[in-house]
């Protein structure tokens, strides 16, 4: 009976770990990161820098939050950088040069990013694309969509109520609104992810595609859900950033791939397995932000940054991976539940 | 000493044992026939012999040398050279290219593609397979036309130990395969056949053993048996299992839940009449590949199906889907074969596997109720005698019978009345498989209509009021009652359907 205990003792912190450690630690590894920060620049750390990583993270985690529902059922999104360029053009372009309503420029932002989300998980779920080819191709052609829209204009500008809201000029209790939004987002993240029916099909999905159809799940429908939330969350994101950077540039969008999946990673989700957590995912947003503010403090060339932004996300990865596979493989090996419970 | 000395293997596949001790010994120019149910071991051994999996103990010994095990590298140098029942050739390559894949002719380090053919098309010619052209993609084949270039292969190699494993499954004329496999044996070679087909094991091999459950239970000697004494080898009269009591006779007006008329599915079901009434637990059996995954996974909306009808309690229904099998009427629901693949979400807790059919009502706003959901998977999992403790647990961490109860627990939660369960005892404990019997039992009691497939006959005869046996697609007969008996299912699953008296294929 003893043994009884132990063994769900055993479980139940193995799932904290997933739940509360791993989030705890990665977001102490962010703070430990912007101290440290201080033996590359005088500045850190500083109440603006954690302001600015807050607000950072919260784009972020908009982007993350699809990209890793997508990742959970087994697909990746590439088409984010797209999504992004298009929806903030469409809404700078919508404003400044049609003089058109900001309310329905949004809505028409959004729409569309949904849209294309949608056109991905059709493809890579009913006619069963490879993802990886289809969102980097679609991808490509939103970027190329961007372009022509904002064909002939210098970058246009932003309509200034996203100004207010994002750029952090626009403050609550002396807090710039997007840092505080990060915690809007993961409040919300955490509630579609881990509570709601939509979050639980992601997983049961990502667990086993096969269980889940003779289950009787929709899992095309699921599916593409995800790639239309994924779409939605960078065609937000999208709006946020023409809001942060005063004007709607093409590029707006390329920064922000690597970290979104980088952030699912390394907060521990495991591609197409039904393990993942949304608080681990935005926490680890929080330290690579960190170590890119540190890392953007330094006075290296740019070139250089960028080579050591990299390898600090392949360790990170590593470290991450190598542990916790490690950690795993034994814990089955040796599980006492692989066997059946001792009948008296 | 003989050529092939085989000793002590054992090989546990988690907690179900594939071998459990088990030795044989064969000479040199003999043909050797293994026997034994479906999971009995013999397809384990084989893949011992040839490399592809090592055993947790014993010994292999060629010629008297003691054979590295694992290495399928080293099984062929020492002349072992098998033709699988699963067949090993590549779809995407050429027959050519398949013949040779182990020493392909290269000039300076390239393939040569005409010379390749060439000494192909040389090989077939001489093991008189001429008609076939090696410049065909394998993949492209017929089932039979894969099956004769399999053993071509082999016997290409002029094996010392020459191990052929279901070569007649899909083989149209067995006289080309034993001249050849007796001109093997002529030279010396020791030959391994495997087969269900007692007919050609009378007239082919010299010696024989049968095995049950991965042990070797006996010898036989093949020129002179009676097949029913093998057969009750075979199956093994010591299996005596509690069953949970049959119900009394269904009375003849219960309502037909499930009715198949024609049904077809490829060409792996080829037009099955069948039907379960509520309150019964109708039995599948038949030997593997014959037709039952494809009967049971058309019926529940996991395969394509491609002919006849389908009455969910009385009304014509299209079953595309696992998801509208699911809404036809009073339900289906499909437990299906491979559990760890399509039956359960191993990263998830038992709660959340067993809670998916119920999501929607546990829902508010999109929201998962959770209290209610535990109360409710725990409610399910005591149904199916899934202890309370495993709840909050990682399925893909718990024993095979204890995921198995956690798959049915969420059947019952469908609320489905028309069960499919596809050989849910497979790999499970033998306490587990009794609970599994009682919650099919308690279903069927509670109005559920069951069509119940297992590889084990005891249960099928344990279990089931009525038994319907596959063979090649089709339901070659069906039993009832008193009738129903490990023999007669046994004689009518090898084909041997003339003491099978009602014959359901005779009356459509």
């Amino acid at each position: 009976m003893s043994d009884q205990l132990a063994i769900q003792a055993q479980q139940r912190r193995s799932s904290r770990m997933q739940t509360i450690y791993r989030p705890l630690i990665l977001a102490a590894l962010a703070l430990l990161v912007l101290v440290a920060g201080r033996l590359v620049s005088e500045s850190l750390p500083s109440w603006i820098a954690v302001q600015t990583v807050l607000s950072l993270s919260m784009f972020l985690s908009v982007v993350a939050f699809g990209q890793g529902l997508v990742m959970l059922t087994g697909g990746l999104d590439l088409s984010v950088p797209g999504v992004i360029a298009l929806s903030a053009s469409i809404v700078a372009v919508w404003v400044s040069f049609m003089d058109g309503n900001l309310f329905v420029g949004v809505l028409l932002a959004l729409g569309v990013s949904l849209l294309f989300g949608i056109v991905n998980g059709v493809l890579v779920s009913v006619l069963k694309a490879p993802a990886f080819i289809v969102t980097l191709a679609m991808g490509a052609v939103l970027e190329g969509f961007s372009l022509f829209i904002t064909y002939g204009h210098k970058a246009p500008e932003s309509p200034e109520l996203l100004v207010t809201l994002f750029s952090g000029s626009g403050k609550l209790f002396g807090i710039g609104i997007p840092a505080l939004l990060f915690f809007v987002v993961g409040i919300i993240g955490f509630i579609i992810q881990a509570r709601s029916r939509f979050g639980r099909n992601a997983y049961l999905l990502g667990s086993s595609l096969e269980a889940s159809r003779i289950a009787g799940q929709p899992v095309n429908f699921i599916q593409i859900s995800m790639y239309a939330v994924s779409g939605f969350g960078a065609g937000l994101a999208g709006l946020m950033l023409v809001g942060f950077s005063g004007n709607a540039q093409l590029s707006l969008g390329t920064e922000w791939l690597m970290p979104s999946i980088a952030a699912v990673l390394v907060g521990g989700t495991v591609i197409g397995s039904g393990r993942g957590f949304w608080q681990a995912t935005i926490t680890a947003g929080l330290m690579l932000t960190s170590i890119t503010i540190v890392i953007q403090s330094t006075g290296v060339p740019q070139g250089w940054k960028s080579v050591l932004y990299g390898v600090v996300v392949l360790v990170a990865l590593l470290s991450t991976r190598s542990d916790f596979g490690r950690r795993r493989r034994k814990q089955i090996s040796q599980s006492p539940l692989q066997g059946n419970p001792p009948k008296k | 000493m003989n050529v092939l000395e085989v000793s002590g293997l054992t090989k546990y596949y988690g907690d179900s044992v594939a071998l459990d001790n088990a030795g044989i010994s064969v000479g040199a120019g003999v043909i050797h026939a293994i026997v034994g149910e479906n999971g009995a071991g013999k397809s384990t051994m084989v893949k011992v012999l040839s490399g592809m999996v090592t055993p947790d103990s014993g010994e292999v010994k060629i010629d008297g040398t003691v054979l590295e095990l694992g290495v399928p590298k080293v099984s062929r140098s020492a002349g072992v050279f098998t033709a699988f029942q699963e067949l090993s050739l590549l779809p995407n390559l050429t027959v050519a290219e398949n013949l040779l894949i182990a020493e392909l002719p290269t000039r300076s380090g390239v393939v040569s593609r005409r010379a390749v053919q060439g000494q192909a098309a040389k090989i077939l010619k001489e093991w008189g397979v001429d008609d076939l052209d090696p410049g065909l993609m394998v993949g492209q084949l017929p089932l039979s036309a894969k099956q004769r270039l399999e053993l071509v292969r082999t016997l290409s190699h002029n094996p010392k130990i020459l191990i052929l494993d279901e070569p007649t499954a899909a083989l149209p004329d067995t006289d080309w395969l034993f001249r050849h496999v007796r001109a093997a044996r002529d030279r010396g070679a020791c030959v391994l056949y495997i087969s269900h087909k007692l007919a050609e094991i009378g007239q082919l091999c010299e010696s024989g053993t049968i095995m049950r459950n991965g042990k070797i239970v006996g010898d036989f000697n093949p020129t002179n048996f009676s097949h029913d004494e093998i057969i009750s080898s075979m199956i093994g009269r010591s299996i005596s299992m509690a069953f949970p009591p049959r119900v009394t006779a269904i009375p003849a007006d219960a309502p037909i839940l499930l009715k198949a008329i024609d049904f077809e599915v490829g060409n792996r079901v080829r037009g099955v009449d069948l039907q379960v009434r509520e309150g019964e637990i109708v039995g599948v059996a038949g030997l593997e590949g014959q037709g039952q995954r494809e009967l049971f996974y058309g019926l529940g909306g996991a395969s394509p199906v491609t002919g006849g009808i389908v009455e969910v309690a009385g009304t014509a229904t299209k079953v595309s889907n696992p998801r509208k099998a699911l809404k036809a009427g009073p339900g289906i629901a499909l437990v299906p074969e491979e559990r760890k693949r399509e039956g359960i979400f191993a990263d998830l807790t038992s709660v959340t596997n067993i809670s998916v059919p119920a999501l929607k009502k546990l829902s508010f706003a999109g929201i998962i109720r959770r209290g209610p959901e535990r109360k409710l998977a725990m409610e399910a999992g005591r149904d199916a005698h899934m202890p309370e403790e495993y709840l909050g647990r990682d399925v893909g961490r718990l024993s095979g019978g204890n995921q198995q109860k956690s798959v049915l627990a969420r059947t019952n939660l469908t609320g489905a009345k028309i069960l499919l369960m596809f050989d849910p005892t497979r790999g499970i404990d033998p306490s587990a498989k009794l609970e599994v019997y009682s919650t099919l039992r308690t279903s069927a009691a509670n109005g559920a209509a069951v069509l119940f497939y297992s590889t084990e006959i005891p249960e099928l005869v344990g279990l089931c009021d009525r038994v319907i046996v596959m063979y090649h697609g089709r339901a070659v007969a069906e039993f009832e009652g008193e009738r129903i008996t490990e023999d007669a299912i046994m004689q009518a699953a090898v084909g041997n359907t003339s003491s099978a008296t009602a014959a359901q294929g005779d009356k459509s």
